[in-house]
């Protein structure tokens, strides 16, 4: 598509004139952020596919084995059910020699207390401090570990020489199992961080930095601009980016649940609105370049035979009532609220009742909506995130609500992911399993509703009142990048059923996505939120608030939102579907 | 068609460069990290010590959770309850008295 862009001196407005031609391939950042995203994912598969566990098929079959008799032998989940699972969960490509090194190199700035240079080196002698003291915590957890196994096993057997017929006895043993698993949960993460050692960051930074700037550059270049340019002013955006992963990084800041988004904009924000963006910068300060890129990423993360984890109630919970909110909050902000952009209105409505900043990002790329407006939509999300993920789990706990109810009702409600599994785990173990369950089927919805409101947008929103559109022009105006990020989607989604969800943990997600591809793709966001704040003007984020409207509309669909999760996770749960909370 | 989130914001910094003098656009700069400083070093770890917010914190401290993920494939616990559920619905207990 050639878009013809003028500029209207007094509003900021561009006007597009849509065709396509057979150039576009070469000349449109959409279809580079399909071809970098596609080099990426290719990449991923490369390296990761031919280097799965040497024994997988013998360890899931014997796994698997194990898990049909147990299942049959008791009425509850044992501990050689839950040993074979754990079996299950340590294949993984990413624990080969390569993956290894991939996952050093591309590390990011990493976690820290009191001293922010922490994030990018420490020396051997800080190095042993932190593992001595982590060795006193793992030690501690180890041996609660051991004394929950053993009370474990002691009940599991009284039940079995009951021969599970004890209703008494099998509850009796499946708490203390539960109570083993939470122990063996903390002693497991404990003993991850037992192997710290000294790491400088910085080398493999400017060697991550240079990589990024000449993979954009080269887009940038055949794009018809200038690739030094580029690069000179690419150095100040990643530099920035680093700014926000070590602030993130920080030990406080992390379990707020303020993440690089929030930092990166931020940071952006303060040197555009004070010393100014220096003039230099600006060729690398190419929000929908990296959005785009990061959102084929994306993609490949949606995979659809997640949708079906925990049956017809997680689809009902997730995936009837996200878009019910997400619809309705759009109309109460266009015909009650009356909210003037309808991008704003679409971008808050995604980012409050799908699951914040991802699905902000996501829709507010396929409606184009402003840079300011997406800033909105991530500031809300922080600061309801933040305050969603403490109260939630206390008035669960007030009113006695049962936790895998309460974990429904987080999982479908709360915005930020991760605020989802800390609020989750807090209630207890079962309650974070339904949590992120639910969480993670919303997760995937990202996809369709990307591409639900790319069409919509191009079909009905930007077009003459009462002009009715041809495909072609709906062709035309349509963000291709949409068809990377669905075509990704759709590729691992497919390749991920046919070789089988436990072979697919070890090779995808274990793999391609977390090894690779999610990598990039944190980057490659960060890269954006730093452009968004680089360009924008507080002033032109402060008309948004006049009147409160995006705040009301928040308010309001988040409302709803909770009443309705939880009267959807009642029904299916306690309702219509009790043997799947029962399995739970 | 608006101006979408590609576009520049050029304006901005020509805007303050012409319009405030250097030294003023340099103390605000220090003004706001001031403030981050601030809320990093003190609000947030005061508030971190709160009743109401002290047992999620130190729960997620203590338990390695990673509350800023933004997505479902950077954090463990996720991956965690997908293999459980996964299992729980292909190898659900059904041996004598009925599942619990």
């Amino acid at each position: 598509m050639e878009e013809k862009k003028r500029e209207d001196q007094n509003a900021d407005v561009i006007t597009c004139e849509a065709k396509s031609s057979f150039s576009d391939f070469w000349k449109l950042e959409d279809y580079w952020a399909i071809w970098l995203g596609f080099l990426l994912l290719i990449i991923g598969i490369v390296i990761y596919f031919p280097r799965g566990p040497a024994d997988m098929q013998e360890t899931i079959a014997n796994a698997n084995a194990t898990l049909e008799a147990e299942s049959q032998r008791a009425p509850f989940k044992t501990i050689a059910w839950y040993q074979a699972v754990d079996a299950k969960t340590g294949l993984k490509a990413t624990s080969s020699q390569l993956g290894k090194k991939i996952k050093n190199f591309l590390s990011k700035p990493k976690k820290w207390s009191a001293n922010p240079l922490n994030a990018l080196f420490i020396n051997e002698e800080a190095a042993e401090a932190v593992q001595a003291k982590a060795m006193v915590k793992y030690e501690a957890a180890r041996k609660k570990g051991a004394a929950a196994l053993e009370k474990a096993k002691a009940a599991e057997d009284a039940a079995s020489a009951a021969g599970f017929n004890d209703e008494t006895l099998n509850a009796e043993a499946s708490n203390v199992i539960d109570a083993w698993r939470a122990a063996h949960t903390k002693a497991s993460k404990a003993e991850s961080k037992i192997d710290a050692h000294s790491y400088n960051l910085i080398p493999s930074l400017i060697c991550i930095m240079i990589a990024l700037a000449v993979f954009f550059g080269i887009g940038w270049k055949i794009m018809g601009n200038s690739m030094t340019k580029f690069m000179a002013g690419f150095v100040f955006i990643f530099f920035m980016a680093i700014l926000a992963y070590i602030a993130e990084g920080n030990a406080t800041m992390k379990n707020y649940g303020i993440g690089y988004a929030a930092w990166a904009i931020l940071f952006g924000l303060i040197i555009s609105n004070t010393v100014g963006t220096p003039k230099w910068v600006m060729p690398a300060v190419q929000t929908e370049y990296y959005i785009k890129t990061g959102l084929v990423l994306l993609g490949a993360e949606i995979l659809f035979g997640k949708i079906l984890l925990i049956g017809v109630p997680g689809i009902f919970v997730a995936w009837v009532v996200t878009p019910t909110v997400l619809i309705s909050t759009y109309i109460f902000g266009q015909k009650v609220v009356k909210i003037p952009s309808k991008t704003l209105n679409m971008t808050i409505s995604a980012d409050m009742s799908v699951c914040g900043v991802s699905a902000a990002i996501a829709t507010a790329a396929a409606c184009r909506a402003k840079k300011e407006e997406l800033t909105l939509a991530v500031g809300f999300s922080l600061v309801f995130t933040s305050i969603m993920m403490i109260a939630m789990p206390a008035v669960i706990k007030l009113v006695g609500m049962p936790y895998i109810l309460g974990g429904a009702w987080m999982g479908g409600t709360i915005d930020s992911t991760g605020a989802v599994a800390a609020a989750g785990a807090f209630l207890s173990q079962r309650a974070l399993y339904v949590a992120a369950t639910i969480k993670m089927i919303q997760n995937v919805l990202i996809g369709v509703i990307a591409f639900g409101v790319a069409v919509y947008w191009c079909a009905r929103v930007e077009c003459v009142p009462g002009q009715k559109v041809r495909a072609m022009e709906i062709w035309h105006r349509f963000p291709k990048f949409v068809l990377g990020f669905i075509t990704a989607s759709v590729v691992f989604s497919v390749v991920y059923e046919y070789l089988g969800s436990d072979v697919s943990h070890a090779l995808i997600d274990h793999g391609a996505i977390r090894g690779l591809s999610k990598i990039f793709r944190g980057w490659f966001f960060c890269l954006a939120f730093v452009s968004i704040g680089l360009a924008t003007n507080f002033r032109e984020l402060k008309k948004y608030f006049k009147g409160g409207k995006p705040f009301i509309l928040y308010v309001c669909g988040q409302s709803f939102n909770l009443m309705l999760t939880l009267l959807m996770a009642y029904i299916m749960f306690y309702l219509v579907f009790p043997e799947i909370t029962a399995r739970i | 068609m608006e101006t979408t989130i590609s576009q520049r914001g050029v304006g901005t910094s020509l805007g303050l460069r012409r319009f405030l003098p250097l030294a003023w656009r340099w103390a605000r700069l220090f003004l706001c990290i001031f403030i981050i400083w601030a809320f990093m070093f003190i609000a947030a770890p005061w508030v971190e010590k709160t009743p109401a917010v002290a047992p999620i914190i130190c729960f997620i401290d203590e338990n390695y959770i990673d509350a800023s993920a933004l997505y479902y494939t950077e954090i463990e616990e996720f991956f965690e309850a997908e293999i459980h559920m996964e299992n729980t619905m292909n190898f659900a207990p059904r041996g004598h008295s009925g599942s619990l």
